[in-house]
């Protein structure tokens, strides 16, 4: 999980992680982009929504069980945000771009969360971040869903399922998460 | 209709049950996310209810049709076999998920949930 950091730009908007800087950017040429921003918690329907355009835009850039992973892990950041978006405005975005000769595909969400759910998702985060073994880890949060509300394995299926990388960033009630992989060539049609 | 168990839906997905003597078989098809896994959840309990009750010693799910799953329906395929697993020996039954190799995914959601209830859950292709 990445460090913490305090304070906000004077806009008010959340900054970017580290990892996310505008020079590694530039290096990566974008293929496509999907962006999206609500003003308070987006309704339970909008994953299952998303879910079918991703299938639809973006089956022609890579393989199918790619698309499958990318679709799984949009599926959960964005029940996430339906969950446990409890204040401010609410972003989701992917994004796919070559980088020497890959293709990335890269998801961010970002939404305010009470302290209660900060901590969860930080505590899996840390728990994710600090093991050798992410799929022990999963298998150990597959086991305790059962004596708890919620299955709080969205962060964990997201890693050991996805294969993504994931980083999340707390600052000021709100987290930011990212998740990246490298999803192979570039499809040629 | 089969016993207690009936057939079931909602927009998107479909639990299609089918009770035999000694044998349930289970067709799902869809999408299994938030909308559907209330629904899950509550036919998961039904179908336990009605193999302990019955003495049945199999229970088949045929998924080469659910085209996705949440995490919250993985944690009802858990919970319901977590209760099978703490059954009485003479009780227990066997469950067989049959998947879509075309659909990798169900490979990877199966597999962490089997690596949970190896006793009881065996995923074939």
């Amino acid at each position: 999980m990445g460090e913490q950091r305090e304070g906000s730009d004077p806009g008010g908007e959340p900054r970017e992680p580290p990892g996310m800087t505008a020079e590694r950017r530039s290096a990566d040429t974008p293929m496509a982009s999907m962006a999206m921003a609500w003003h308070e918690p987006p309704s339970k329907r909008v994953p299952s929504m998303v879910r079918e355009l991703l299938s639809a835009s973006y089956e022609s850039f890579v393989e199918a069980d790619e698309l499958q992973r990318i679709v799984m892990v949009a599926h959960e950041m964005l029940e996430n945000l339906a969950k446990y978006a409890s204040h401010g405005h609410v972003t989701f975005g992917i994004e796919l771009h070559e980088r020497e000769g890959e293709t990335v595909v890269e998801l961010r969400s970002s939404n305010g969360a009470t302290a209660e759910h900060l901590r969860e998702a930080e505590g899996i985060l840390a728990r994710l971040d600090a093991t050798a073994h992410p799929v022990t880890a999963y298998d150990e949060l597959i086991a305790e869903s059962t004596q708890r509300t919620g299955s709080r394995l969205g962060l964990a299926r997201i890693r050991v399922e996805g294969e993504m990388d994931l980083e999340g960033f707390v600052e000021d009630g709100r987290i930011t998460l990212v998740a990246e992989r490298r999803v192979g060539p570039r499809r040629r049609s | 209709m089969s016993g207690g168990l009936t057939t079931v839906g909602v927009e998107g997905f479909r639990i299609e049950p089918q009770a035999g003597a000694t044998a349930i078989a289970v067709k799902l098809s869809g999408n299994c996310d938030s909308q559907a896994t209330s629904l899950l959840d509550l036919f998961l309990t039904t179908l336990h209810d009605q193999a302990v009750g019955t003495s049945v010693k199999t229970v088949t799910l045929d998924c080469q049709d659910l085209y996705f799953m949440n995490s919250a329906s993985l944690k009802a395929f858990v919970t319901w076999l977590t209760k099978v697993k703490v059954l009485p020996a003479p009780q227990r039954y066997q469950v067989s998920v049959r998947t879509n190799r075309n659909l990798a995914w169900q490979s990877r959601s199966f597999g962490a949930i089997q690596r949970s209830a190896i006793e009881v859950l065996a995923v074939v292709e």
